[in-house]
């Protein structure tokens, strides 16, 4: 009867253990934005004038966290357009800033609900008023563990002074130029001479720390020459 | 020699023996007959009968030499002595009774049977005989000076020392499984052997290296198995010590190499152990107890001499025949420091014999150890060697002090029902170790205090020697002399505090249980089943001396936060961590069922099955990964041409699994975050600069945020002072799969001579899936998965292909002789090592650098670096017997092998030197053959009322052999790109990367950088009872 007894806590050790195996799932990535330039690609949803013209631009980001304490991190946006002018009007911010909803992404999205205006306005003289505003909401960054790097779409109301417009922004990291120097032809002897193309393959070319996924699907913004994200998160070459 | 002779049960009773009795008449089996086993490892006896067809089975027999007795009424008795049980091994002895009143005498034709009938493991066994006759365990190599029983793997035919342990069948040393009296002593944070336990203490090891059950899970390695000792009724006790003096050391051969201001000799000056044991009944019959201690101790010494160039005409440094600059010694700057370690073994075991179906074994071991500090250098923990190769910098800066602590408490119940048919095996162990490295004035971990409030500096713009240190008066360095800094000039200097610390502290918590159930269907089963539970925990504390490690620039102008764990909280927010707490542990739970069938006494299947399952969390709690579903299939196959155990062909096919070890996840999953700056050395924007030459610790001016120039002009750029790395953890792909690798062994053996047989075996080994950290952009972001699969899935597969064929030949000890012989032939390729990276040392399981680049993965797949062609081992020991007190051993081992591949390496723009092979791997041609011979000489003499002294002398490397073990293998410092499929002859062609610019060739490529350890003899005494 003993054997009996010791083979019967054999055996709810041993389901136990089949128990456990269910689920295994691998955590997803914690919500994060790639710190640095990224290349964002404008859709004009409404608006007329100087202020719908944008097709792409650079925006700096980065995120902020404090580690190990659960707290959904804050997110920084800094539009070029507005770096160029930093420190003309310090009463307003060249950034954008918003929290992530959460730490961990929820159906594979990290979301900033809100992200506060960023703003310069200053008179370079005495009769113009420049008066440039990013107001970003709905930051949605895509965060499937399986496409790594950062993808985002975002709805943007940009206003120049009176002119007011909204996009849909869709950003990607990290920005890169699609553009490469080649001898001038005006100068064939001169090898200091150099010219600048467009090429749409220097946006997959690696280079340290800063490349894009081969697997991302990109095209190359002709008004701009920045390699922007072609369609919307999450993009992947077919 | 003292026995310790252990009771039934208390020990691995894991060693069968088998056979058929036959009338020797009529040659027809007979049944009923009482087979009884007498041993002094035995408490008692054990008894088997006959069944119809002549069949017995003594099964779980601990190790030891038997004696069997054969009764049947009207049969005259045999009995049949001297059978040696191996561990864990199965031998067939038949027998034939002659009927009573048949006149005649049975002839023992042969000494009984050795051939383990009922595996198809490969390995070796390590018993006294072998460890006490041959020269083991080399003074210098890992464990050496406590003696450890890691290094008895070495006698494996295909096992080659690394520099964490020793490899087996082409895997890397922390793969290896430990188990001590049936519980795993691996270290937890880094698969490596965690106790070093001496073998004064061990009775046998059992080293398989594969085809193994799935009762032994969780390596993808080999599996040691000791077993230590235990008292018994007759009291046995013994008092050893060994010395290795330096002053017997071999004389090294000189490395050349570029000649530098400071250089350093290292030697052994001294190495050994001593201590005592002690065995015996505390109740006779019912409790026994085992103790024993051993202090240990090493002292290397490091002589530093200061250098000056000698310069030409020209004012340039004289170049030798070499190629390299010459330099000459500065008179009275010889100074010797020492590398001290000490450490104690212990353990303590007490067995209790419930009843004849029960006992209990209590065992506790340990090995606390320290090093370093008080003017010592210490020795590097995971590696064991010195912690610095020269000593190019000041002492507070190289030095650190480390503590290490291993301790092990295991509880174990053996338990047998239904005449011995079931048998119930139970063990709860806890592995516990502790190590530190710290500050050598003793001032902890971000104590504010002390060195440990100290930032290092690693200085790398070459400056004249006199700045860093005070020169004898009047030397050609002094800065009065105007060609000072052309003659004593210092590239790499550490000034300031030691750097990294750490405090941390592992436990392993085990718990398993083992069922056995001897059944008769259709021959005989050996059915087991199992299951263990483990949890592994972390937790250590890290930081950084004063918060940060400053890197000088080439130029000398800034200096670099290199190091410095901090966060931003906003734009250039800065909180500097000064110091980072992880909290890590991976569960794991196991099953197992196996069955050993043997028909007809001719043929045994071995077919299991083994589940495990592994989580793993990270820092804060959360799920870093899960390792679901391993399904470990084995299946063996042994048969038995003679049907005597006198010979087997056998083959088997095994999975293995990795376990989990958490060092990767203490650094990828504890949201570990770095911080980065540029600092000016000069004074800027009313700033104090950053200069260690002029400031004095602990250096606080440097920390001013003044020093971070800030590029003019706009930036979008948001923290413009600081950079942030690994801010969060890394992701993990969805479809991750647990690292695993197939094996297939085929083998045949076959008893030649008496206790003598010859064998051959064919293993072939392959990765499934590995787990690697990995990034698709170029270091943009990283993270884990599998190489060439899923999102990893434009990496080249990881793939390590072993394929061996070993001849073997091995008499046990008997008739005063005994030899092991083996020959190896071996194919290691493809573009993984394992847990470790040889190429560079990186101890880094799952996150080694292998395949962190796409752009790195060209000219990978060759030979690897532990791929030996040919290897061979020779091990023989003969006993001379001058009179029944006196008798001496003779022990003489010869190991060789052919040489290590090398490759064709330049810098990578990213990863930096070493990382692009510019060649395909294995370019580079081979080292020279490595032959290596030990000799052991012990003289053995009776005192008296059972006490007896031995005298031995164990010489290491006896001629002193000087092949080159290491050669540069750097073609060139310059970054480049893979000449993929390139040949030796494109070398030339090779420019710079991205220019068309020819690359500097290093002058010392394929130069020397070591040879062989050179001899070393050991000296030891015992006394015991």
């Amino acid at each position: 009867m003993k054997t009996y007894r010791a083979f019967a806590w054999i055996l709810p050790l041993g389901s136990a253990v089949w128990l456990s195996a269910c689920g295994g799932e691998q955590a997803p990535p914690q919500c994060v934005v790639g710190r640095g330039d990224h290349a964002v690609r404008y859709t004009l949803k409404t608006g007329t004038g100087t202020c719908a013209q944008k097709k792409a631009e650079i925006i700096g980001a980065q995120a902020f966290r404090v580690p190990g304490s659960g707290i959904p991190p804050t997110v920084s946006l800094k539009p070029a357009p507005l770096a160029a002018l930093e420190g003309r009007d310090p009463a307003n911010s060249v950034l954008a800033s918003g929290d992530f909803t959460t730490e961990y992404p929820e159906e594979n999205t990290c979301v900033v609900r809100q992200l506060s205006e960023a703003r310069q306005v200053f008179q370079p003289d005495n009769a113009t008023t420049v008066d440039l505003s990013y107001r970003f909401s709905n930051l949605r960054i895509q965060a499937q563990a399986a496409i790594p790097g950062t993808q985002w779409v975002a709805d943007l109301s940009y206003s120049e002074g009176d002119c007011m417009a909204t996009y849909e922004a869709v950003g990607v990291f990290p920005a890169i130029k699609c553009e490469r120097q080649v001898q001038d032809p005006a100068f064939p002897n001169d090898p200091t001479k150099k010219v600048t193309v467009r090429d749409p393959n220097v946006c997959k070319q690696p280079r340290a720390g800063l490349s894009l996924d081969p697997a991302y699907a990109i095209v190359c913004e002709e008004t701009t020459n920045l390699c922007v994200l072609d369609g919307l998160p999450p993009a992947r070459v077919p | 020699m003292g026995m310790w002779m252990p009771p039934a049960l208390a020990q691995q009773n894991t060693s069968v023996v088998t056979g058929t009795v036959l009338d020797a008449s009529s040659k027809k089996p007979i049944g009923d007959v009482v087979v009884t086993a007498t041993s002094p490892s035995l408490q008692g006896e054990q008894v088997a009968v006959t069944d119809a067809t002549g069949l017995y089975r003594l099964p779980q027999l601990p190790p030891g030499v038997y004696t069997l007795r054969f009764d049947k009424e009207s049969f005259q008795p045999y009995s049949r002595g001297d059978i040696t049980l191996r561990l864990n091994t199965t031998i067939r002895l038949n027998a034939e009774l002659l009927p009573e009143g048949l006149q005649g005498t049975l002839e023992i034709v042969a000494a009984p049977p050795a051939v383990d009938v009922g595996s198809t493991r490969t390995g070796v066994n390590v018993d006294k005989e072998l460890m006490n006759r041959l020269a083991v365990v080399r003074p210098g190599s890992k464990g050496s000076a406590g003696r450890s029983f890691e290094s008895l793997a070495e006698l494996a035919p295909g096992a080659t020392s690394d520099s964490y342990g020793v490899s087996l069948n082409g895997t890397s040393s922390p793969e290896n499984g430990f188990l001590v009296d049936g519980l795993s002593t691996n270290n937890p944070a880094l698969g490596i052997l965690g106790t070093p336990l001496s073998v004064e203490f061990i009775q046998e090891v059992q080293v398989i290296t594969g085809g193994f059950m799935p009762e032994f899970g969780r390596a993808t390695g080999g599996v040691m198995t000791a077993i230590t000792k235990s008292g018994s009724n007759e009291l046995h006790g013994s008092v050893f010590g060994n010395l290795a003096p330096g002053g017997f050391e071999g004389s090294p051969t000189r490395v050349l190499r570029e000649g530098t201001s400071i250089t350093t000799n290292q030697r052994l000056w001294n190495l050994g152990d001593f201590g005592a044991s002690l065995g015996g009944p505390i109740v006779k019959d019912k409790l026994w107890f085992f103790a024993g201690v051993a202090p240990s101790f090493t002292r290397r010494a490091l002589e530093r001499n200061l250098n000056t160039f000698v310069l030409g005409e020209d004012g340039k440094p004289v170049k030798d025949a070499n190629g390299f600059s010459r330099t000459e010694p500065i008179p009275d700057t010889f100074r010797r420091y020492f590398a001290d370690q000490r450490s104690v073994q212990y353990i303590g075991k007490l067995t209790y014999q419930v009843n004849p179906d029960h006992s209990l074994t209590l065992s506790a071991y340990g090995t606390p150890a320290s090093s370093g500090g008080n003017g010592r250098f210490g020795y590097n923990l995971d590696s064991g060697a010195v912690e610095t190769d020269n000593l190019n910098g000041r002492y507070e800066s190289l030095a650190h002090r480390y503590t290490s602590d291993a301790r092990d408490l295991s509880l174990k119940l053996s338990s047998s029902f239904l005449d011995k048919k079931v048998l119930l095996d139970a063990n709860v162990g806890w592995h516990h170790q502790t190590d530190s490295t710290l500050p050598v004035d003793g001032s902890g971990i971000a104590s504010g205090t002390g060195y440990s409030a100290v930032p290092q500096f690693e200085m790398r713009f070459p400056t004249p020697l006199y700045a860093y240190e005070s020169l004898p008066e009047g030397s050609v360095c002094d800065p009065s002399n105007p060609q000072a800094a052309a003659r004593c000039p210092v590239a790499n200097y550490f000034l300031g505090g030691p750097g990294f610390l750490l405090d941390r502290t592992v436990d392993r918590y085990q718990a398993n249980v083992v069922g056995t159930l001897l059944l008769n269907a259709l021959g005989h089963h050996v059915i087991k089943a199992g299951a263990d539970v483990e949890v592994m925990t972390n937790r250590d504390a890290r930081a950084y001396s004063g918060g940060v490690l400053y890197n000088e620039s080439a130029d000398g102008k800034t200096f670099t936060d290199f190091r410095a764990f901090g966060y931003l909280t906003g734009p250039d927010q800065l909180v500097i961590q000064p110091v980072v707490n992880t909290a890590t542990r991976a569960d794991a739970l196991g099953a197992f069922v196996q069955d050993s069938w043997s028909v007809l006494d001719r043929v045994t299947v071995n077919a299991g099955l083994r589940y495990d399952t592994q989580n793993i969390y990270g820092t804060g709690g959360n799920l870093a990964f899960t390792l679901p579903d391993q399904l470990s299939p084995r299946v063996g196959f042994v048969y038995d041409p003679t049907q005597q155990g006198r010979s087997k062909v056998f083959a088997s096919y095994a999975r293995y699994y990795q376990n989990a070890v958490l060092a990767m996840v203490n650094s990828q999953f504890s949201n570990i975050t770095r911080i980065r700056a540029n600092r000016s050395r000069a004074p800027i924007a009313g700033g104090p600069g950053c200069d260690p030459l002029t400031q004095a610790e602990p250096y606080a001016e440097c920390r001013d945020p003044r020093n971070i120039a800030v590029a003019p002009g706009a930036s979008t750029g948001i923290s413009r002072l600081y950079t942030q790395t690994f801010a969060i953890n890394s992701p993990v792909d969805p479809e991750l799969r647990p690292q695993s690798s197939d094996e297939i062994v085929v083998g045949g053996e076959y008893e030649v001579l008496p206790r003598a047989s010859l064998g051959a075996t064919y293993t072939r080994r392959g990765m499934n899936d590995v787990i690697e950290d990995m990034s698709i952009n170029e270091a943009t972001n990283y993270f884990i998965g599998n190489p060439g699969r899923g999102m990893a899935g434009q990496f080249p597969e990881a793939v390590r292909d072993y394929d061996a064929v070993t001849v073997y030949f091995n008499k046990a000890f008997s008739d005063l002789w005994l030899l092991q012989a083996n020959y190896t032939w071996s194919s290691l390729r493809g573009n993984y090592s394992g847990l470790f990276r040889p190429d560079n040392g990186q101890l880094a399981p799952n996150v080694t650098s292998d395949f962190d680049l796409l752009t790195m993965t060209e000219n990978r797949v060759g030979p690897l670096p532990a791929d030996r062609t040919h290897s061979f081992k020779l091990f023989g020991a003969r006993e001379f017997v001058f009179s029944p007190k006196a008798s001496v051993n003779l022990g003489l081992s010869y190991r060789s092998n052919s040489g290590a591949p090398l490759n064709v390496v330049g810098a990578q723009y990213i990863y930096g030197v070493g990382f692009t092979y510019i060649l395909p791997r294995g370019a580079g041609g081979r080292l020279p053959w490595v032959h290596n011979v030990d000799a052991h000489v012990g003289f053995n003499y009776k005192l008296g009322r059972g006490l007896m002294a031995a005298l031995t002398v164990d010489s290491f490397n006896l001629f002193n052999f000087q092949a080159v073990t290491a050669v540069d293998q750097n073609y060139t410092f310059d970054n480049v790109e893979a000449l993929v499929g390139g040949k030796p002859e494109d070398l030339p062609n090779l420019r710079i990367r991205g220019t068309e610019t020819p690359v500097t060739v290093n002058p010392n490529y394929q130069k020397p950088l070591s040879y062989q350890t050179p001899r070393s003899i050991r000296f030891g005494a015992r006394l015991s009872f």
